[in-house]
């Protein structure tokens, strides 16, 4: 089977735009650039902060049969819980204005994948979102723990939160910004920050 | 709280005890070049009469046959336990239970021959706040989405915002029009009567030189990405949110507008600590920082039992001290001339009193109240005949209505709007402008 797709002629076809292609929006012509969905943003938060995230208190059961909820797995992933199953207030909001749909209405429609000025907003300012920098078992703590080199510990974050290592433009920006800001774990918190609120981050490219 | 929290369809408003924060809301650049360029242009500006809207929604569907057009004529068991009393306007009277908004009928249009045809709380909440009659096929957008995505917007502030959500989000929303229209909802109760709005400002420890900071850095990283193919209006409409997060983030005015200990203590008092009164208050204070649309809700009015001792005892003195607080405060403002405000619900109830003393759904007459903008003053638009069954002279329907709110916001009714599938659709398209109203 995977030899079938692999060798198959649509898999062959790149993924990047050519002259005839370039301006097509319609029937896939080539990859878009597309949002990510709700549970996917808050998943992918979580893995590069490294961090996780609590959807629904653990019940306090005294019942004799054990019963195992969804929401009690701790490394579940967003998509895979349903939407009455999420309690936490923090994960409902950012559910909420990603776009999940509250499925009220038996609609595919009903989820929004526009981007929107209260996701912007979140990424930049929620409190929550950036007390897990300060998470003491979160990556960034771990990475100013560990004994790694400033340029070790760039790479680390840009390999987390944009699967990719950082090009000789953006050395050059992080040692400038280190120049100027002396406390070490401050550089790297604005770093993390800066890397979460690019573009590059949130979309799916 | 005491009020009930769920209408007669087992729907549960939001409980009031929470306290949140709210989305908000943006233009791609391009839009905002493209409004500013048709606000501005002269036919545009010409017609514009007001420039904002105040939307106090009576969730429930209030009884307006006791409020603002009573049957004092009809026989036992339609005509109700209240008595009329004169305003400040000519020839109208409204409920004895609401004294301080006979005192501001003179700067109000009652129009009382509404009528349409969906008593069903959902789908009649769609049609009074959309303008349009629903329809499975259209998800429309709400009249404070359409404000946004067609007037210029304020630097600084969230073009749509809403005191509780109306129907818990399944209404007040953007539609076709797309999440970036959805309104700024303010979640939770006022806590001593101020609100803490999440994500406007900048957490503890956060300062704007970080941000600055911060901003400058994460603009470097993202440089390379600009290179790189992309969908121009995803990545564009990134972009404009993002530079309208960091214009609300650093400027004061949306924050400010919702501090309510900068006003004095007395014009908070004349507000009330209603569960609307804040909200009220924040509204003014956030058209005067350039909001174009504000919703505050005012739940409870499904009165299908002790009618009257709901209105007597709760909803009447709470919307008559604070509907006639906002009027008079936008008047002395004088914000009241480019300022709309809508009070409304999402039908009337029955004329029959039915047998626990209260009133069923009633779409087929009812009444709103509209002020401000190109209103006329001191006006009452239509009659209901005597049993108060549907209007007698001059019907109308929510879509008239607010084809006559959008022209006196200087958009055209019947103007033309793209849903992403590409089909075209014009804002109101049953509605007609009602000259009548307009002075």
């Amino acid at each position: 089977m995977e030899r079938l797709i692999l060798s198959s002629r649509v898999y062959q076809f790149s993924s990047r735009t050519n002259e005839t292609n370039k301006l097509d929006k319609n029937n896939y012509a080539h990859s878009y650039v597309r949002p990510m969905m709700a549970e996917v943003v808050v998943d992918v938060l979580n893995s590069a902060l490294g961090t996780s995230e609590v959807f629904a208190p653990t019940p306090n059961l005294k019942a004799k049969v054990k019963i195992n909820l969804p929401s009690m797995k701790s490394d579940i992933h967003a998509i895979e819980l349903g939407t009455s199953l999420v309690q936490s207030p923090t994960a409902a909001y950012a559910f909420r204005i990603f776009g999940r749909p509250p499925r009220s209405s038996a609609c595919d429609c009903e989820r929004a994948m526009d981007p929107a000025l209260p996701q912007k907003l979140y990424l930049m300012t929620d409190p929550i979102l950036m007390g897990k920098f300060n998470n003491p078992t979160g990556r960034l703590q771990g990475l100013l723990k560990s004994k790694m080199s400033d340029e070790e510990i760039l790479e680390e974050l840009f390999l987390a939160t944009l699967s990719r290592r950082p090009t000789a433009a953006d050395r050059k920006f992080f040692a400038d910004y280190r120049q100027t800001e002396s406390d070490r774990r401050t550089v790297f918190i604005d770093t993390l920050w800066a890397l979460i609120n690019t573009r590059e981050f949130i979309l799916n490219h | 709280m005491a009020v009930r929290t769920t209408d007669c369809e087992g729907f549960a408003r939001r409980d009031f005890l929470k306290i949140g924060a709210a989305g908000v809301f943006g233009l791609s650049l391009p839009q905002i070049l493209e409004l500013e360029a048709r606000a501005n242009a002269p036919a545009g500006r010409q017609n514009r009469r007001a420039d904002s809207v105040i939307l106090v929604w009576l969730a429930g569907g209030p009884p307006t046959i006791d409020m603002w057009d009573l049957r004092p004529n009809a026989p036992d068991g339609i005509r109700g336990e209240f008595r009329q009393i004169p305003t400040t306007a000519n020839g109208i009277q409204i409920c004895e239970h609401l004294p301080r908004m006979a005192q501001a009928v003179d700067k109000c249009t009652i129009v009382r021959s509404l009528a349409h045809t969906i008593p069903s709380h959902g789908p009649a909440t769609v049609f009074m706040t959309t303008g349009n009659k629903p329809t499975p096929a259209v998800n429309y957008p709400a009249l404070g989405s359409l404000a946004t995505r067609l007037l210029p917007a304020a630097a600084g502030v969230p073009p749509y915002v809403t005191f509780g959500e109306v129907r818990n989000g399944a209404a007040g929303q953007a539609g076709y029009l797309g999440t970036a229209y959805n309104p700024f909802i303010v979640e939770g109760a006022a806590a001593n009567g101020n609100y803490r709005v999440r994500g406007i400002t900048l957490p503890n420890g956060f300062t704007l030189d970080q941000l600055e900071n911060r901003n400058r850095l994460m603009e470097n990283f993202d440089r390379g990405f600009q290179a790189a193919d992309r969908n121009a209006d995803l990545v564009d409409g990134l972009d404009a949110f993002h530079r309208q997060a960091l214009e609300i983030l650093r400027s004061n005015r949306t924050r400010n507008a919702f501090n309510l200990n900068q006003e004095t203590q007395a014009i908070r008092q004349r507000y009330g600590m209603t569960p609307i009164g804040p909200g009220a208050l924040a509204a003014r204070r956030l058209i005067q920082a350039g909001v174009r649309f504000v919703t505050v809700t005012l739940g409870g009015w499904d009165t299908h039992g002790q009618n009257f001792n709901a209105l007597r005892t709760r909803l009447l003195p709470q919307l008559d001290q604070t509907l006639s607080a906002l009027i008079e405060d936008l008047s002395g403002h004088g914000m009241l001339d480019r300022t709309m405000v809508y009070c409304a619900g999402e039908f009337g109830r029955t004329p029959r009193i039915n047998r626990n003393t209260g009133r069923d759904h009633w779409a087929r007459s009812m009444a709103v109240v509209l002020a401000g903008g190109g209103f006329r003053r001191g006006y009452a638009h239509g009659t209901t005949d005597v049993q108060g069954m549907p209007p007698a002279t001059e019907p109308c329907s929510p879509d008239d209505i607010a084809a006559t709110i959008f022209s006196n916001l200087g958009i055209d009714p019947h103007q033309e709007l793209m849903t992403p599938s590409g089909r075209p659709i014009q804002l109101f398209r049953e509605g007609r402008v009602i000259p009548r109203l307009l002075s």
